[in-house]
């Protein structure tokens, strides 16, 4: 849950950066800032899954090299 | 059905006691305690403890009326709409128009190009045939105009909402291409050079209307 309330916070603040303009005249977003706001967040989805599922893959990765390392010394251990 | 359900629109109150005129809580209770208020009030009145919700028929969402957890009835797909954007363009542009043209043809010189024979007068028509004479160059100037109205605003309307929603910004040059795009048009009958002139005195004339008028920053 940390997980996504951290991503509410950093999405919004990236695309607010990125499409909202400071001046303001009305309260309501125009239309280009609508579709510049809706084009930043299912990018900013696309690439946080993306990046999760590369991270997930490094770090099974990570996880089978070091099982595979105790593996090694164990073996070495028992054998000596 | 002789007490009104738990609904949150206000029309779940017209039920068939409350068509009927049979005694509804909190009408007539609070009539009987106040007896010198007067029987035709019916507007919201704290002091009676009548409100609009409680009078039994539909009616139609208000800020007064609303329960607490009704929306306003959503029109973005008209307003939020390229589509709807450009029709709104043409009705209105058509409107303007049509007033424009009535303004127009009531200013219209109506002299015949003739008006002395051989040292005479030209006798004028009866004011009937006159009248009906106006009357036309009113109508079709009215409908001209309409024309030309409505075609630039729907082409305008509709290209700003497919520019800005294109480019995700909202500033003046979104107008501006629109303005192009719409003086091509407009000018597209009398070949490309035309439509180049057109597109860039309507460009011209957009970007000084939405600078002095400050519609975007």
């Amino acid at each position: 849950m940390e997980m996504y309330t951290n991503l509410f916070n950093k999405m919004a603040g990236t695309c607010f950066e990125k499409c909202a303009s400071r001046k303001h005249k009305e309260s309501d977003l125009a239309l280009g800032e609508m579709s510049c706001a809706d084009r930043c967040v299912s990018k900013y989805l696309e690439s946080h899954e993306k990046v999760g599922a590369v991270l997930q893959k490094a770090n099974e990765a990570q996880a089978k090299m070091q099982q595979s390392q105790m593996e090694m010394q164990n073996a070495f251990g028992a054998g000596r | 059905m002789s007490r009104a359900p738990d609904s949150p629109l206000s029309s779940a109150r017209y039920t068939a006691e409350a068509a009927l005129h049979r005694p509804i809580p909190g009408w007539d209770d609070a009539s009987d305690a106040d007896a010198d208020a007067s029987s035709s009030s019916s507007s919201s009145s704290s002091r009676l403890g009548l409100t609009m919700r409680a009078l039994p028929f539909p009616q139609a969402w208000g800020r007064s009326n609303a329960a607490p957890g009704e929306l306003p009835p959503n029109f973005d797909w008209l307003s939020e709409s390229c589509g709807g954007k450009a029709a709104i363009g043409v009705i209105g542009g058509g409107v303007m128009g049509l007033l424009m043209g009535v303004f127009m043809g009531a200013l219209t010189d109506m002299t015949p190009p003739v008006t002395m024979i051989g040292g005479r007068e030209v006798p004028q028509a009866p004011l009937r045939e006159q009248a009906r004479t106006t009357l036309r160059a009113t109508a079709d100037k009215s409908a001209y105009w309409c024309r030309q109205f409505a075609f630039i605003t729907g082409v305008f309307g509709g290209t700003e909402c497919l520019v800005e929603k294109y480019r995700g910004k909202h500033d003046v040059w979104n107008a501006v291409v629109s303005g192009c795009v719409t003086g091509a048009a407009m000018q597209a009958r009398q070949g490309p050079q035309a439509s180049a002139i057109g597109c860039g005195g309507f460009a011209a004339f957009s970007l000084v209307i939405d600078t002095v008028m400050g519609t975007h920053s």
